[in-house]
């Protein structure tokens, strides 16, 4: 039954076979690193770290043993199932890398603008202007009073009547 | 099953290829479990080698394994200030 759905097996299907080695409580694979770039290959193994021992070796050029060996018993699903996850992870970093390098401009012009593009007073500048420009017009005399001394004050002119002694 | 109750091989020197490994990352790594075994570093044009000996017995079955997850951060997290 199984020979019945067995697909043909041809050059192209080995190629995209992940192969990996199992072994007591580790697992072991090879990366090619002209597929998977060395940071994506870093962010999938940091991803792991936790849960399990990490050791990379240089087989050969271009090439990057990943060895896991996790940190309690595992079954050998559960180390097939630990190989999958890695594989999945390693896509995801090699997207968040190429979107990250296809992105790069639009940010780079983004942060330019943000910093460098305005005509004069940038929005902080205007804001502090106007805010400087409401108290002058609430202090005509602009006699700084320092607040610590306000409430005394104001507490001693209204318990004497008189008016506060200057600071 | 048998394999199950089978101490796991504790190698004595964990090689650390300097493509993959920054070396000032695996020196990191060897300050921080100086305490708890003997840690000579050897250096040749493709690696750092690390070997261990007399390491306590509480850690003797991970050491090596704990030095490479270490090494192996300490080289991420250097890569990723590098390219910032």
């Amino acid at each position: 039954m199984s020979e019945a759905v067995a697909a043909p097996t041809t050059p192209a299907d080995d190629r995209a076979d992940f192969d990996y080695e199992i072994s007591d409580r580790q697992i072991r694979f090879v990366i090619d690193e002209q597929i998977y770039p060395r940071d994506a290959l870093f962010g999938a193994a940091y991803i792991f770290i936790d849960r399990c021992y990490v050791l990379l070796d240089r087989p050969g050029d271009q090439r990057v043993s990943v060895r896991f060996r996790t940190k309690a018993a595992a079954t050998e699903a559960e180390l097939e199932a630990l190989a999958g996850e890695f594989a999945n992870e390693l896509l995801n970093q090699v997207l968040r890398l190429r979107v990250g390098e296809s992105t790069a401009r639009i940010r780079e012009y983004y942060m330019a603008r943000a910093f460098f593009a305005t005509d004069g007073k940038s929005t902080i500048d205007q804001l502090l202007a106007e805010l400087d420009a409401e108290e002058m017009a609430e202090a005509p005399l602009e006699v700084a009073v320092p607040w610590e001394k306000k409430p005394a004050a104001d507490a001693g002119q209204a318990a004497t009547g008189a008016p506060a002694e200057k600071q | 099953m048998a394999n199950a109750t089978a101490a796991p091989a504790q190698p004595d020197q964990v090689r650390f290829h300097r493509s993959l490994y920054d070396p000032a990352a695996v020196e990191e790594a060897v300050r921080a479990f100086a305490d708890l075994a003997t840690l000579e570093v050897l250096r040749n044009a493709e690696d750092t080698l690390v070997v261990i000996q007399h390491a306590h017995p509480s850690v003797a079955g991970v050491i090596a394994d704990e030095l490479a997850n270490f090494a192996l951060s300490e080289t991420i997290a250097r890569s990723r200030e590098v390219s910032r």
